[in-house]
């Protein structure tokens, strides 16, 4: 339903197809969404799915090859490699998802005053916003999850929220600035609403298309952001099943057991890919 | 501090015959001949170099590259035997608390300096000074006069006297068995005084000692020794090596078989079945067991582990084969003292994986549903420490990692309340039990921060035999009182011991002496040599 609010000028002019037609007229969409109902599927369901739990060892001291025991082979202490890839599909999700409202909270807070106000607030609020995306974003989370007492899903998705939001402020703040000139705004304004008032009654939800082309981007980005914090040492704890945290394993295998590397690869591509193309089609159909 | 010029004797004693003499056996193929001249050795390191200055070198790596750059006195052969380096003799006054050396005739620096028995005078003096900020003073503090060196009342060291240029004399506080071994430390190498002076911090960079190599360059990450023109040691005909540090442990193998590195520090556990199985590279592999044993440590007064029943399940728990297995190369520890350790009891059983017992003995502590507790590691320890919290779950102790920056895991451990368990290493200073079993477990090595005897185990009757050791003369005796303590101190179980370290290295074919020292650990620099291709 949010998708045909802000569908474009294309297919309004036409009847509005539905169903699996409307989704055949948008292919992208539809493999998007197929993508990431798949990870999601696999998340909802890793406790069925999975063949083994993701954390028992089968004491081994090298990965074993995928076999019928083992769909897509064990890790280097002999977990097996699909109930891994099936529960680190909660976790990159959540971390995702959760991680994404955090950037679009902070964003909309930065974003909406810069773009109604203009003028001193705008600039304080863009340098700022200047400052945080000068950093690469992965050493800011990585300097960010290094001064942490300690990990846990609560802190990695504060700290990839944390560098994630500027994105967000800076499209809130075009669209916003676009917005306040338009005469809705100015009717609310001439009959007496505040600031507050108007943001939020008026403005905002004027913004949510944008949000949620935005928002399936951000989430895409955390989830990457997310599996190099893991590479990198500085995600979930162990034993944690976490996407990232299998391709730092596989690194240190990648001659003796190349298999490793490929699963949670292909895994971060399938939900990566999924996000982008739905925010894709959902940016092409705003233009 | 008058410069002696002493006629150049073509001699080098006891040394050169027990470098040259003493190889390790079964290398019968490698001694052909002649080795080449003017060879370039390539090295490289997954860890930094992080100073040169013999009195700060403290890690394996770093002090491996000291000891290439600056000798002492005494020096290990291919065993912990010690041996004259740049002493030439060595007597011991009937109390054991005087030692009267006699230096090698016609040494110099690397810089063209002789070499005096002031000079020793100084460098150790140098370390004891508080300007210096040496970590490593306090193993100097048993001579005598050295406290007030190190209060900074005094500059000179009563108990370090040179009465002639080549004639040095130590005297210690009290009998100290030991004593030797701490010559044989890198801190206690000899460096000029006109250089490290001039240099001060500096000197970290800038080393000047004597030893068969010399810096030529410190650049980045990569490191170039040459040789020193002014050694008169052995001459093993390699011109020059090249360090680089900081290499991905990925890559070692890979470079290896470019032919871009001459020696890996380590085979890596990934790559170790493809070792073993390929017949070429089985013959270059080189592996032998050092002086380090991994345990996992258990504050004795933090809950539950004030419960020795806890502490034994844990013990009980633990797959120590797999432990030995997981990095590649290790031996399943049964104590705390390793088979290359003098005083190493090769009767003691340790405990055997047995979960049934370990559940047992939890239940009768108190804790039929196990507990939850928290491991403090370092990223390194990741993988073997996951293999322990599995253990541990199969018995009902639910583990935590947490995974700190090395810095901050030696801190929370050795502190108060710090860390309930973690996974630790310990690799002696010298090879004596004391260095082991004195520093992790005698209760005077107790303190809010900083603890080295982290696990605050206490056990008056311990440290009796501890305190009766340390004052027993080196032999046999003096070993049965540390398997002893060995003993007592297991059956209590502060510790879990794991497994003990074996080091490993691939070498090229053409590379002879890059064997594994059981004290030295890395590469003996010194020793590496390349046959004529």
């Amino acid at each position: 339903m949010a998708a045909q609010l802000f569908s474009g000028p294309m297919t309004s002019r036409a009847r509005q197809p539905r169903g699996a037609a409307w989704l055949a007229a948008r292919p992208l969409l539809a493999t998007g969404l197929l993508l990431l109902c798949v990870v999601v599927g696999a998340a909802v369901f890793a406790p069925w799915l999975a063949p083994h739990s993701p954390l028992t060892q089968a004491r081994g001291d090298a990965p074993l090859p995928p076999s019928t025991h083992f769909p897509l082979g064990t890790d280097s202490l002999g977990r097996d490699l699909l109930s891994r890839l099936l529960f680190g599909a909660r976790y990159s999700l959540a971390i995702g998802g959760c991680a994404t409202l955090v950037a679009l909270a902070i964003g909309l807070l930065v974003g909406l005053p810069a773009g109604y106000f203009g003028g001193m607030v705008d600039g304080a609020l863009m340098r700022l916003v200047d400052v945080v995306m000068a950093f690469p974003s992965i050493l800011l989370a990585v300097a960010l999850a290094a001064v942490l007492p300690y990990r846990n899903l609560g802190t990695v998705l504060l700290v990839i929220g944390l560098v994630n939001w500027t994105t967000v402020a800076r499209v809130v703040r075009g669209e916003t600035l676009a917005l306040r000139e338009q005469a809705f705004v100015e009717a609310a304004r001439a009959l007496g609403a505040g600031p507050g008032r108007v943001l939020l009654r008026h403005i905002a939800p004027h913004l949510a298309p944008t949000l949620l082309t935005v928002a399936s981007l951000s989430a895409g980005t955390a989830i990457l952001l997310d599996a190099g914090l893991s590479y990198l040492g500085m995600g979930l704890p162990q034993p944690t099943p976490s996407w990232g945290d299998m391709l730092r394993e596989a690194q240190r295998w990648y001659r003796a057991a190349p298999w490793l590397a490929v699963w949670p690869g292909v895994a971060v591509l399938i939900t990566v890919g999924g996000l982008n193309m739905i925010a894709f089609d959902l940016q092409r159909r705003r233009r | 501090m008058r410069p002696i010029a002493f006629v150049a004797m073509p001699i080098l004693l006891v040394v050169a015959a027990v470098a040259g003499g003493c190889r390790a056996p079964g290398d019968g193929a490698l001694r052909s001949g002649a080795p080449a001249r003017g060879a370039t050795i390539r090295l490289a390191i997954t860890d930094d170099i992080k100073t040169l200055d013999p009195a700060h070198a403290y890690d394996t790596y770093s002090t491996a590259v000291v000891h290439a750059l600056c000798t002492g006195l005494v020096d290990y052969d291919d065993g912990t035997r010690l041996v004259p380096d740049l002493a030439s003799r060595w007597e011991m006054s009937a109390d054991g608390r005087e030692y009267r050396f006699t230096l090698r005739p016609g040494i110099r620096f690397s810089n063209g300096e002789p070499v005096t028995a002031a000079a020793f005078k100084y460098s150790l003096e140098r370390v004891l000074r508080p300007e210096t900020g040496s970590n490593l003073r306090s193993f100097f503090a048993v001579i005598e006069g050295a406290e007030a060196v190190m209060a900074g009342s005094a500059r000179e060291c009563a108990g370090i006297q040179a009465p002639a240029p080549d004639r040095l004399i130590l005297r210690l506080k009290k009998p100290t068995p030991t004593f030797l071994n701490i010559l044989a430390m890198t801190c206690a190498a000899v460096v000029p005084r006109s250089v490290a002076e001039k240099a001060g911090r500096d000197f970290a960079r800038h080393p000047v000692g004597v030893g068969p190599y010399r810096l030529r360059s410190w650049e980045g990450s990569v490191l170039e020794l040459e040789r020193n023109p002014f050694y008169t040691g052995d001459d093993t005909g390699v011109r020059q090596i090249t360090l680089e540090t900081q290499v991905d442990e990925a890559v070692l193998m890979p470079r290896y078989e470019a032919r871009e590195l001459d020696v890996t520090p380590l085979i890596p556990a990934a790559e170790m079945s493809h070792v073993r199985s390929d017949p070429q590279l089985k013959q270059l592999a080189l592996e032998a067991p050092v002086s380090q044993t991994w345990y996992l440590g258990m504050n004795t007064r933090m809950k539950p582990f004030d419960d020795v029943r806890v502490r034994q399940a844990v013990n009980y728990a633990v797959d120590r084969e797999r432990q030995a297995r997981l990095p590649g190369a290790g031996v399943p520890a049964t104590g705390m003292l390793p088979p290359t350790m003098p005083g190493y009891n090769p009767r003691l059983k340790g405990y055997p994986h047995d979960p049934e017992r370990a559940r047992q003995l939890l239940r009768q502590a108190g804790y039929p549903a196990g507990f939850r507790t928290t491991m403090w590691i370092t990223d390194a320890y990741r993988r073997r420490a996951e293999a322990i919290q599995e253990d541990l779950r199969g018995v009902g102790i639910q583990v935590e990692l947490r995974s700190v920056a090395f810095g901050v895991y030696a801190d929370t451990y050795k502190r108060e309340n710090g860390a309930p368990c973690w996974y630790g290493g310990w690799y002696p200073d010298y090879p004596d039990p004391s260095s082991y079993l004195e520093v992790l477990f005698h209760s005077r090595n107790i303190s809010p921060t900083g603890a080295l005897n982290a696990t605050r185990y206490q056990n008056p009757e311990v440290d009796r035999l501890l305190d009766l050791a340390e004052r027993t003369p080196s032999g046999e005796p003096r070993l049965a009182l540390y398997r002893q303590a060995e003993e007592k101190i297991l059956a209590d179980a502060p510790v879990a011991p794991l497994y003990y370290e074996v080091e490993t290295r691939l070498r090229q074919p053409e590379v002879e002496g890059a064997e594994v020292h059981p004290v030295w650990r890395y590469l003996r620099l010194a020793r590496l040599r390349k046959r004529p291709s």
